[in-house]
């Protein structure tokens, strides 16, 4: 006890002179202690994403592999690989690595850990859309842009909705977007129960997320890069947010500018990712909480490991989804749960 | 000149009025206590005093410049608050917690330093959390989260420490050992302290300057020798209250109707 004593009295002096001390730039601490975790993040997804160039209804050996992106010669192989397997699989991660982030942003957003990146109807708003255009007979690129168009009338719609005269607190973001949603899944059983035949299936798969028809896009790809980017430059400020708002203005941070930024960050995100693959359900919900599991809620490190997981568990989803009972396809927004799950799980009864 | 200033200030929240042209300053080396029945704002008025509301009428003014006209990073470099109670949803670790006292001093590309890291452990060390730096927050008993907020607003190192309710949860040794290390700390920055409190007799102990939310139209403000007697806070908590002379200074016991 005494030591202790003597201990806090000498803390007064030195702590001024740490102060005065100019900043010391980026921290050996803070970057040896994330290394592994990122290390391995990336070493998984290469793996993952090689796998999933190999694998598939015709297997290709590793030889053949690197001569068809090496050499395009127009074979059946390089035919494969270039014109389904690797944009398919650059989609899937990409759709995964927005759906990490959006949830990761949403959930601070609406400081709820059940947020992800659909909960305020985006994908509501998405699908309508799309349903409609199936119904109408249309496919291929009026699919994508209804979805899109879909999913920016819901987020203008929410955003406008939950301003109201008052503030522009979590919670009634929260019921509005959550109400808005409730109508549009209202109208999406209207369409499912006056459909039939084929039309009926391919809306079902739709819905349950799809890479089948999924075609990479550089706009989708700036898109996600660029969200990264501005979620990396606010990710300390994140941290102070999801202390509450008071907190956050105590310390320096406008809530009011960070929150618009992260909802259309998380809703920019969100919409391109049903845009690329329709609704693949519970990435953005776990894949946040996982990361948060291993090292804690640092949104520095959370987000673009997030953004790493994310987009590495739907490429390993996809190559399940197109392998387990190949020739047939299972929509990839089941595998997802059913990797995810159990992995999930596992985590958090090592937590508790 | 003084540390922070308001000038026939008006406000209220949702309507109901919290003080009408009020006038104080707080000048540095002084440590003001605000005392008023519940419900009378003094939360609003702390608040306010951060720049965390509007004001309805009248002026706030930080170190002589508008409250409203500083830039608010640097502003919470200078300006400190102590929210009433703090909630954490997501998990994070006590050393975690304490680092985003840092934010006002770092610019966006930068991350904590060696030196941040030791100013946010001397920071639990002031608080006898040291040995609990590696536990989630969420394990914390309510005084431990009480003395966390505490060692966060010690690593955000403000001069004017504006201070909800600072004993909330706390046990009589650290209400003092807390209290008295504030004091000290603003004293070190050639700061101030504002501190909304419930206890008539740390406000006598620890306050230079006290000042009495009767009402809205009635805000005593002034020495705490000449402000702090039986018979105003007999008229601020409409209760009978003694005071007694001690060889430690004056002690107020409240009676009973």
């Amino acid at each position: 006890m005494q030591k202790k004593r003597n201990k806090k009295n000498e803390g007064f002096a030195p702590n001024n002179r740490v102060m005065n001390k100019k900043p010391e730039g980026v921290s050996a601490v803070f970057v040896s202690k994330h290394i592994v975790l990122f290390a391995v993040l990336t070493f998984s997804t290469i793996g993952i994403f090689i796998a999933s160039l190999l694998i598939g209804s015709v297997d290709i050996s590793a030889k053949q592999l690197l001569h068809a992106l090496w050499v395009q010669d127009g074979s059946l192989v390089s035919n494969v690989v270039l014109e389904l397997r690797l944009p398919r699989t650059v989609v899937g991660f990409m759709v995964g690595a927005m759906l990490a982030l959006a949830g990761a942003l949403m959930q601070v957003l609406l400081r709820n850990p059940l947020a992800e990146p659909y909960i305020l109807g985006i994908s509501g708003g998405a699908s309508v859309a799309v349903l409609i255009t199936m119904l109408l007979g249309l496919s291929g690129f009026w699919i994508s842009g209804s979805a899109f168009i879909g999913a920016m009338i819901s987020m203008l719609m929410v955003f406008g909705l939950a301003h109201g005269k008052g503030d522009w607190s979590p919670v009634r973001l929260l019921l509005t977007g959550i109400v808005i949603a409730a109508g549009w899944g209202a109208m999406i059983s209207l369409i499912l129960s006056i459909t039939q035949g084929p039309q009926l299936r391919s809306m079902l798969f739709w819905l349950m997320g799809d890479l089948s028809y999924a075609t990479y896009s550089n706009w989708s790809l700036l898109t996600l890069i660029g969200c990264l980017l501005v979620s990396l430059v606010i990710a300390r400020s994140l941290n102070v947010l999801a202390r509450g708002e008071m907190q956050a203005a105590t310390l320096g941070v406008s809530p009011k500018r960070v929150r618009y930024i992260v909802y259309f960050l998380s809703s920019m995100l969100a919409a391109s990712a049903v845009t690329l693959a329709g609704n693949v359900g519970f990435v953005g919900l776990i894949v946040p909480h996982m990361i948060r599991l291993m090292i804690g809620s640092d949104h520095r490190v959370l987000l673009p490991a997030s953004f790493m997981l994310g987009g590495g568990l739907v490429m390993l989803a996809d190559c399940l989804a197109r392998t387990v009972i190949a020739p047939q396809q299972l929509p990839v927004g089941v595998l997802t749960a059913i990797i995810g799950i159990p992995v999930f799980l596992v985590l958090l009864r090592r937590q508790l | 000149m003084s540390l922070l200033e308001a000038k026939s200030l008006t406000i209220s929240i949702a309507g109901i009025p919290i003080c009408n042209g009020l006038n104080v300053k707080i000048q540095r080396g002084e440590c003001w206590g605000i005392l008023g029945s519940n419900g009378a704002g003094k939360t609003t008025l702390l608040h306010t005093f951060a720049g965390l509301r509007p004001t309805d009428k009248g002026q706030i003014y930080f170190s002589d410049k508008l409250l409203g006209e500083w830039p608010r990073k640097l502003l919470s470099q200078k300006l400190g608050l102590l929210l009433q109670d703090s909630n954490d949803i997501f998990p994070s670790t006590v050393l975690d917690t304490v680092m985003i006292g840092r934010h006002p001093h770092l610019k966006f590309w930068e991350v904590e330093s060696q030196g941040d890291f030791e100013l946010a452990r001397k920071a639990l060390a002031d608080v006898s959390l040291e040995d609990a730096q590696d536990r989630q927050v969420n394990t914390l008993s309510g005084g431990e989260r009480r003395r966390l907020a505490i060692a966060t607003l010690l690593v955000q190192n403000p001069e004017l420490f504006l201070l909800d309710e600072p004993t909330n949860h706390l046990d009589m040794r650290y209400q003092i050992t807390l209290l008295e290390m504030l004091v000290r700390r603003a004293d070190v920055r050639d700061g101030a302290l504002c501190m909304v409190l419930h206890d008539a007799n740390l406000a006598t102990r620890y306050c230079s300057h006290i000042m009495l939310m009767i009402s809205p139209d009635d805000i005593v403000s002034g020495r705490v020798d000449e402000v702090l007697t039986d018979e105003n806070l007999a008229r601020l908590y409409q209760f009978p209250i003694k005071a007694i002379e001690t060889n430690e200074g004056r002690i107020f016991l409240p009676g009973s109707l």
